[in-house]
């Protein structure tokens, strides 16, 4: 197929179709014009307002809402402030519209200052009644009567009055009858803010004459029983399901403060050891180069108060004051005897006198003195045990974790460093021979540091109180003795601490 | 009565229904048998029409005068199609794998002797999309790059449904030559 073939076939197809043309059915033009004028047509939210009709009987409804309203307030019976009443005369309806034209005006009327009679003084009376059974109005309300307006019509702006009075009825019935026509006057006491309003956009116009005498309506009321109106109110009920307020959980303090009391039956052992024997025992035990020395924990006791801060929610740091009564044996194979004054003195005894210079030391220190191991001294190998007792004031700051610290029962692990204050050491021997040392002496150190670390069970009785239980654990750091170099004595303890504590 | 083309424009842009139904009259024809060529029946080109002549009325502000009114008309008359036709998803037989060029082709076929009906019914049992690029190519004369272009397939798509078209026509063509053919025979003898 060459390229003219083709052009001639594709050419043909074309001429043959340019002028081709088909008449569309007329529904399509019909669709075309219905959405054009769906598009075209103004946005009314209200497409059966256009109908005139619509629109016509719309008016008709608001003109007749809008006329009825004031009417229904006026002959509103739930006592609104308006009372209905037929007047006993014409002189006294006259009169009473004269004294109310000479007092009232347009505000006053609006305001409905005037005191307001009671629910008792309001009645509407049908037409026909006698004078008799009319209640009397106060003095101060505003009446006016019907007839006026009907005698005078044109002396009244009133549009309501001149409707009123262009009732045949009411006209055939007021003329040429000295008899007072039936009448409704209107007192507007005891009116509502909402008559107020009402009142106060009524026009000026028509308030020239109304405002002076009030609001005269004739035969707007039904000859015969008339129907009361029945209102209904919605009521609204809201139900308020009783919510629990939740109380607003008030966040952990992490700032904490207690204070407590303990005591701590403990063990405590001051690893007394005299490494250099008494000359004596050298003199004495050539063969043999060291002294056998030991000391034996004894039930001691601390009484302890402490204070602490919880720093956060786990860790909290704490100290106090405790004071440690450490006593304590020690034993030895022997000991040193005077043989001038036959006094003897136990191997550590004499160690702490021959390593410092006691002024206020035991009874036999004049005899010992300065140094026995001089003197005619003589080692006497005999086992002899020694009462070494230590009194000590602790000042302990120890920080501690707590695990579960919001539970029942928590669990702090403690460690710190222990203050030791030194307040006195006493030996005493097994043949009543007391040996006491205090800081003035000399011999022990007045401060000594010690490690202490533990492990606490904190058992929250209430908010505010706990019991714990503490396993402590105190060593020296350094040897509790002054520039001695014939003994040493480290100083540990293991104790068990109960204790109340108050949670701030 | 507004009868110049340009007096249409500008009472169809004042949105006088009177000038929009002319314009209507002076156009429906001809773009109506454009549709039918597009769809498979005429309710669908029925749709197609009056979708466009509901865009020529909104748009007709645009329409600068630079070409004939009726070239755009039938361009949105096209458009409007093809937007249809994507629509129902009938492209979506479109192959380009198979070409069709080794088809026989009787030069001395013509037209002439056929109606617009027959034609139009060759045309309208096409596959969907031969008939759409047929259309296209053959009769508004776009080239096959601008087919590809408008209906988002290639060109080798374009130029293979052409000719199997084309081939489909031709063979219709021939097929009712021949019946016609011997029609005329068998009643002279």
């Amino acid at each position: 197929m060459n390229q003219s073939e083709k052009h001639n076939f594709e050419d043909e197809w074309k001429q043959f179709f340019e002028s081709a043309s088909e008449t569309p059915p007329p529904s399509v033009w019909d669709g075309i014009a219905e959405r054009l004028d769906q598009k075209e047509a103004p946005i009314v939210p209200l497409v059966w307002w256009k109908n005139p009709r619509t629109a016509y009987a719309a008016a008709a409804a608001v003109a007749l809402l809008l006329l009825s309203w004031p009417i229904r307030q006026l002959i509103s019976p739930d006592g609104d402030g308006i009372a209905i009443q037929t007047p006993l005369s014409t002189g006294q309806s006259a009169t009473s519209a004269t004294q109310s034209s000479q007092n009232q005006t347009t505000e006053t009327l609006a305001q409905a200052s005037t005191p307001a009679p009671s629910m008792d003084e309001i009645a509407v009376l049908p037409f026909g009644e006698t004078a008799s059974r009319s209640r009397t109005t106060s003095p101060s309300s505003r009446d006016i009567q019907a007839g006026d307006a009907v005698n005078q019509p044109g002396e009244s702006t009133d549009p309501i009055e001149i409707a009123s009075a262009s009732l045949p009825a009411f006209a055939g019935k007021s003329a040429g009858n000295d008899e007072i026509p039936p009448t409704v006057i209107l007192t507007r006491e005891q009116s509502t803010l909402e008559n107020n309003q009402a009142l106060a956009k009524t026009p000026a116009s028509a308030l020239t004459e109304a405002d002076a005498d009030g609001l005269v309506l004739t035969a707007l009321t039904p000859l015969g029983t008339s129907e009361q109106s029945v209102y209904f109110q919605k009521r609204y009920v809201f139900y308020k399901p009783d919510l629990t307020e939740q109380a607003i959980p008030e966040p952990p303090r992490t700032t904490e403060y207690w204070a407590g009391v303990g005591i701590m039956p403990s063990s405590f052992n001051p690893q007394v050891n005299v490494t250099s024997p008494p000359a004596a025992f050298s003199q004495a035990n050539a063969p043999r180069q060291s002294l056998s020395n030991t000391s034996k924990a004894g039930l001691s006791y601390a009484l302890q108060m402490q204070t602490g801060m919880k720093v956060s929610k786990h860790w909290s740091i704490e100290t106090g004051v405790s004071y440690l009564q450490g006593n304590s044996t020690f034993i030895s194979d022997g000991y040193v005897l005077d043989a001038v004054t036959s006094r003897s003195a136990n191997v550590l005894e004499n160690a702490l006198l021959s390593g410092g210079q006691p002024r206020n030391s035991a009874d036999f220190t004049t005899s010992l003195s300065p140094d026995p191991n001089k003197i005619a001294a003589m080692y006497i190998d005999l086992d002899q045990s020694t009462n070494n007792d230590y009194r000590y004031l602790q000042l302990p700051v120890q920080a501690g974790y707590t695990l579960n610290p919001e539970g029942k029962v928590s669990y702090t692990v403690l460690g710190g460093m222990v203050a030791n204050l030194f307040l006195q050491n006493e030996l005493q021997s097994g043949s009543g021979y007391r040996f006491t040392n205090t800081p003035d002496d000399g011999l022990y150190r007045s401060l000594n540091w010690s490690a202490a670390t533990g492990v606490r069970f904190n058992y929250h009785i209430s908010d505010h109180f706990s019991a714990s239980l503490t396993g402590a654990y105190q060593k020296a750091l350094s040897s509790s003795l002054r520039n001695n170099s014939d003994m040493e004595s480290r100083p540990q303890l293991y104790g068990l601490t109960w204790g109340v504590r108050y949670n701030f | 009565m507004i009868i110049d083309q340009q007096e249409l424009v500008e009472g169809c842009r004042k949105r006088e229904r009177s000038a929009q139904k002319q314009l209507y009259d002076a156009f429906a024809g001809k773009m109506f048998a454009i549709c039918l060529r597009y769809v498979k029946n005429r309710s669908d080109a029925e749709d197609i029409l009056q979708d466009s002549f509901i865009k020529i009325y909104e748009n007709i502000d645009t329409f600068r005068g630079d070409s004939p009114l009726q070239y755009w008309i039938k361009s949105i008359v096209v458009n409007t199609a093809l937007k249809h036709i994507r629509k129902q998803k009938n492209l979506m037989e479109l192959d380009d794998v198979h070409t069709y060029t080794n088809h026989v082709v009787d030069s001395e076929l013509t037209l002439s002797g056929f109606q617009m009906q027959q034609l139009m019914g060759f045309i309208q049992e096409l596959p969907t999309g031969c008939q759409t690029i047929f259309n296209l190519y053959a009769i508004e004369g776009y080239q096959h790059n601008e087919i590809a272009e408008l209906m988002g397939i290639s060109e080798g798509t374009s130029k293979s449904q052409y000719s199997r078209a084309r081939m489909l026509l031709q063979q219709k063509l021939n097929k009712e030559q021949r019946f016609d053919n011997e029609s005329v025979r068998k009643t002279q003898f």
